[in-house]
Formats: C-alpha cells, sequence, structure tokens
C-alpha cells in the first residue's frame, strides 16, 4: 500500500530522518528543508551548493555540496562548518555517517572514501569490474560492509572495510542509474533504479525479493522506518510512503 | 542656512554617487540564458553548471529541469561570446538549442534556434530506421540533433526504449552510412559505425552506454 505526498516547489535528492521529522535536500534550490510526514514544510535552510544524498549523527546534518566540493556539517543551532578532508573531491554525491566512520561518494573521481575512525582510504577506481566505480551516488556503512549505489554501472556494489569489493547485486535487473541506496537489515536491502522508476529491494545474498514502482517518478533517495519504507521522487517532486498491507 | 544648503548638496552627492555605483556594479554582469537539450537527471545537470564554473566568473546560476533553461551571470569585461557558450556546453556533453545574451550595456544576442532543417524539395523522400546506442533523454537530444542538422534529413526521432532511429531523408542528399557517420561523430555508435573513444569519454555520465 503507497500514499503520494507532494512537495510542491522541491527537487529532492537526500532525505534522512531526524526526532520523527525528515529533512530533504533540495538540489535545485541550493536548501535542506525539514517536513513531517505530511509533508509539512517545518524549516528550511539556504545556500547550500547542489546538496546532495545526506547523514545525519548526533543531531548533526552531513550534507556533501555537490557544486562546492566540500561536506559542510550544520548542527541543531544551524552552525555550520566544514569537515577537513585528506583529499580533494570532485562533486560529492552522497555521505553516511555513523559512529566515528565516514564514507563519501566521490562522484567525477569514482570512489568512495572511508575513514575507519583512525585512517582514509580510496575505494574503487573508475571501471565496470568488479571493484570498479562508474560515477557512485550514494553510500552507506551497514556493519562491517559499505554498500555503494554505483549509478552508472546499474548496480549496488558492497565493499569490506578494507575496501575489497565483495558482491555486485542488481546486475540481472538491467537498472538504469541505480541512486540512492538505503540498508534496513543485512537481509534488507533496498536501491533506486532512478530512470525506470523503480526500487528494487534485495536479500544478503543480492537475490531480488521484491520491486516497488506505484507512484514513482525518477526516485532518488528512501529510507526505512518504523515499518514504513519513505521514498522520494525528484521529477516526481514528492514523497511516497509504503507500508505492508 | 549655507551650511545647511552644503551639508544637502554633500549628501545628495554622497547619495547619487553612491547610486550610480551600485548601478555601475548591477550592469558590470552580463546575463546568459541557455537552452540545454534533454536534461535529465540532476547529476548531470549540476555537472553543466561545474563545467561553466572552470570559466571561473560565474554567478547567479540556476538550472530548470523542466524547461531545459539554464541562466547565469557572468562579468561584462569577458566578453563571453555566444560560440563560448555553446562550446562550453558542448564539451560538458549536452546539445544547446538556443544561447541569448543580454549584455550589461543594454544589447542583446541571439542565436540562431538549432531546430530540424526542412528536407531538400527535390528527390525522393525516404523514411529510413536503424540502431543507435544510448540511454536516456540526453542521448535522444544529442543524436536527434546530429541527425536533423544534415541538410536533406528531417523527423529524427530515437526511441530511448527500443534504440531505433526514425527519420525522414532525401536520397539525393544523404545517404544511410553518412547519417550514421555523424551520429557516431558525436559519441553514439550506430549499427556500421563506432564513435572514437575520446569523443564516447566527453559524453556526461548517464549518457555513458558502453558496459
Amino acid at each position: 500500500m503507497s500514499k503520494q505526498i507532494p512537495l510542491n516547489g522541491v527537487s529532492p535528492i537526500g532525505l534522512v530522518e531526524q526526532k520523527g521529522d525528515l529533512w530533504i535536500s533540495d538540489g535545485d534550490h541550493n536548501r535542506m528543508i525539514k517536513t513531517n510526514f505530511s509533508g509539512k514544510m517545518l524549516d528550511s535552510i539556504s545556500d547550500f551548493d547542489r546538496p546532495m544524498h545526506i547523514s545525519n549523527q548526533d543531531g548533526k546534518l552531513y550534507i556533501p555540496n555537490y557544486g562546492a566540493d566540500n561536506i559542510v556539517i550544520v548542527d541543531e543551532n544551524k552552525k555550520i562548518e566544514t569537515l577537513n578532508l585528506p583529499d580533494t573531491l570532485d562533486a560529492p554525491s552522497g555521505i553516511s555517517v555513523v559512529e566515528d566512520e565516514i564514507a563519501i561518494a566521490d562522484f567525477y573521481n569514482h570512489r568512495i572514501l572511508y575513514f575507519d575512525g583512525a585512517k582514509w582510504i580510496s575505494i574503487g577506481e573508475e571501471g565496470h569490474e568488479n571493484g570498479d566505480l562508474y560515477y557512485p551516488t550514494d553510500v552507506q556503512i551497514f556493519g562491517d560492509k559499505i554498500y555503494v549505489a554505483d549509478a552508472y554501472n546499474n548496480r549496488l556494489q558492497v565493499f569490506n572495510k578494507k575496501g575489497e569489493s565483495i558482491l555486485l547485486i542488481g546486475e540481472e535487473e538491467k537498472m538504469n542509474a541505480s541512486t540512492g541506496v538505503f540498508i534496513a537489515s543485512e537481509k534488507e536491502l533496498y536501491i533506486t533504479d532512478f530512470e525506470n522508476n523503480k526500487v528494487n529491494v534485495y536479500n544478503a545474498k543480492g537475490e531480488l525479493h521484491q520491486t516497488l514502482s506505484t507512484g514513482l517518478s525518477k526516485p532518488i533517495d528512501l529510507i526505512k522506518t518504523n515499518n514504513k519504507l519513505v521514498v522520494i521522487n525528484y521529477k516526481g517532486q514528492s514523497i511516497v510512503i509504503y507500508t505492508k498491507k | 542656512m549655507k551650511k545647511i544648503i552644503n551639508t544637502i548638496m554633500i549628501v545628495s552627492a554622497m547619495l547619487i554617487s553612491n547610486l550610480g555605483l551600485s548601478q555601475n556594479n548591477s550592469k558590470s554582469m552580463d546575463a546568459f540564458t541557455v537552452q540545454v537539450n534533454g536534461l535529465g537527471c540532476p547529476f548531470c545537470a549540476y555537472g553543466l553548471e561545474k563545467k561553466f564554473k572552470e570559466l571561473d566568473g560565474m554567478k547567479k546560476s540556476s538550472i530548470d529541469m523542466e524547461t531545459g533553461i539554464f541562466t547565469f551571470e557572468f562579468p561584462s569585461e569577458r566578453k563571453l561570446s555566444i560560440f563560448q557558450v555553446q562550446e562550453q556546453v558542448e564539451k560538458a556533453g549536452y546539445t544547446p538549442v538556443q544561447v541569448e545574451i543580454n549584455r550589461s550595456n543594454g544589447e542583446v544576442e541571439r542565436s540562431e534556434k538549432q531546430t530540424a532543417l526542412a528536407t531538400d524539395s527535390e528527390g525522393e523522400v525516404k523514411q529510413i530506421s536503424f540502431k543507435v546506442e544510448g540511454n536516456c533523454g540526453m542521448c535522444k537530444a544529442r543524436i536527434e540533433k546530429a541527425a536533423n542538422s544534415l541538410n536533406g534529413v528531417s523527423n529524427a526521432l530515437w526511441d530511448e526504449s527500443t534504440k531505433i532511429l526514425n527519420l525522414k531523408v532525401n536520397e539525393n542528399t544523404f545517404h544511410q552510412e553518412q547519417i550514421e557517420a555523424a551520429i557516431a561523430e558525436v559519441g553514439h555508435n550506430t549499427e556500421n559505425k563506432t564513435s572514437t573513444t575520446q569523443v564516447y569519454e566527453s559524453l556526461p555520465p548517464c549518457c555513458k552506454y558502453r558496459k
């Protein structure tokens, strides 16, 4: 069962849940907006430079500025600082922050920059083979793995924390731009198929479990919370909430 | 009284001077409106904007994905031309339709709208179709423009799902092989022609069809 909530005038790209509400990056309008699950706008912050797939931890939002090649951190008082990085980014498109670990999707450099709490490593290089990446757009650290939306290889790629590729998912489905990833559990992996207007759900082995398409129009990111799957439509300018029948 | 008048005159002069300055400041930028065909995904569209940032000096940029309109301001003294804008758009792998420049001195420059050319009246017009590799709306814009830009070719329409290009061609003017060559030149493999690696690599991410 699904419910569609319009986000008029918003071109959503990334979303996270924070204290029962949603923060959404609005790439076309260089801002972050806060809404509730009914789509009511509660707050907004401006002056970003093409904000992308975001992350949050301890009340702080981590926002990749695709146009400015940096990551900014916004705290609950809207104080903004820039994340120090060991290397230059070229269009950061996604970030995941879990405790003291950080993973960044570095779009035009075809890699993930990963910080394990002590040191940074670079994962992947441009290409189409196992371990290669081709314009990654989103990333999520979960457990002992790093899940990458390997967007223009049209797959979800799973790495261990040494940066070794351990699983390729979704190549059979002929996705066209796999842009957003969300890992609900090791057995429940979600990926958006942007151009085909779908969301694919996989199990831990990478076997397709379900495909969703109702109400989707260029889906670009998603989260699962309280048994609801929340998907944002970039072109459709809306939120779609799926609940189990 | 004289002192008051002097004070008023000085303040007025300062106000006029400041006004003049602000007018000069606002007039020191040229305004550009670029219509681009086939903008589809934000990653590629914002990539176009990044390409123009390389020119150093771009301000107030915005992209309307629905209309394909990209607007920005650029310092007047740099005299960025229509040709340079078109070249930068194409370098980023996109297809410019029309460029309009509103210069700070009030002059307006506008490029010819790049649309399909009429088929030559003489000679037999034949409908042909062949396969062209590509992925998305941006590919569609680029493929159709490459075909329609040839005098004697019209109504080029590429289907994203079947990858088939349909068009009308005056047989006296062009043969299929030449049309395929023109399409391969902009980055898309056809049944009989292969694009060079250099051109292919310049395509935006969402247009990269080789695996």
